[in-house]
């Protein structure tokens, strides 16, 4: 694992435990290794380094982390449970930047984008520059760092 | 002295978070308003008295640090308590924002960093009087 990818791994893992509550787990449903995510989101930044980052999960996922976000034991609506990946996205990826530019730099990060299944990043070209996957209880979520 | 307090957000999972936040730590809430971007947020202010705003910044339509600078600008909002609750780490962006007055609190946040960051602002403690907390919508204002 290279240091970005560690850097995105960690920063990753936090952000699941502190904002969804959502706990790594050691291992990995095998169902969700070759199914199509059940959403994905993404954000664009622009800095020193441009560039986005993606985030799509698998297996069972959505509803909880929308859910431990809302506080709620309802089972959120189609909308906040995208919007709740995106949120996600957009705190994972303004928080690891600067672990990987300077302290002092600026970035400008857009709104996220959200969808289910993996269409919103279909277009995404070329291989990442970091590609980390968590292993959650009831699937797994993979996030990708592409830089322009 | 309860709050009038306006949240700006574009994630409304994100605002029904820090709503959530706040009523769970006993500030004395009496409106709380919702809106999606800065000018949203302006038009909010425009047409309520607020206590105390929690402001993204990255948001589309009107970011949050243009918003802030157009609430400094009006006499009327010039001494406005307001928090950025951001995932912004630039240590450049958030010393000029708290040159502009504002508190910051970084995301993800915990909620006894919330409510210190409110009461270092506002001056006011989960011990005073409560207000009826009524919440202005569900949504946005808009």
């Amino acid at each position: 694992m290279s240091t970005v990818e560690m850097e995105l791994y960690q920063t990753a893992a936090l952000t699941f435990e502190d904002l969804a509550f959502t706990f790594l787990t050691p291992e990995m449903l095998d169902a969700t290794l070759e199914v199509e995510p059940e959403a994905s989101a993404f954000v664009e930044f622009k800095g020193p380094i441009s560039g986005r980052m993606v985030i799509s999960v698998y297996g069972c996922v959505l509803t909880e982390i929308a859910a431990n976000m809302l506080g709620q034991s309802e089972i959120p609506t189609d909308e906040e449970q995208l919007d709740a990946l995106g949120e996600m996205a957009n705190i994972i990826c303004g928080n690891v930047l600067p672990k990987i530019t300077n302290k002092t730099d600026i970035f400008n990060i857009d709104a996220p984008k959200a969808s289910n299944g993996a269409s919103v990043w279909a277009d995404a070209s070329g291989s990442p520059a970091a590609h980390v996957t968590l292993p959650l209880a009831d699937g797994r979520a993979d996030l990708m760092l592409y830089i322009n | 002295m309860a709050l009038n307090v306006l949240v700006v957000d574009d994630s409304s999972v994100m605002r029904s978070m820090i709503i959530k936040t706040l009523t769970l730590c006993g500030l004395p809430l009496s409106e709380v308003h919702q809106a999606s971007n800065g000018v949203e947020g302006l038009d909010v202010l425009d047409r309520n008295w607020i206590d105390l705003a929690l402001v993204d910044i990255n948001m589309p339509v009107m970011n949050g640090e243009e918003m802030i600078k157009k609430v400094r600008a009006m006499p009327e909002t010039t001494d406005l308590p307001i928090i950025v609750v951001s995932t912004e780490s630039s240590e450049t962006r958030i010393d000029s924002l708290r040159r502009q007055g504002t508190g910051f609190v970084h995301k993800p946040f915990t909620p006894e960093i919330l409510r210190e960051t409110i009461t270092k602002m506002t001056g006011v403690t989960e011990n005073e009087h409560s207000g009826d907390g009524t919440i202005s919508d569900s949504g946005p204002d808009f």
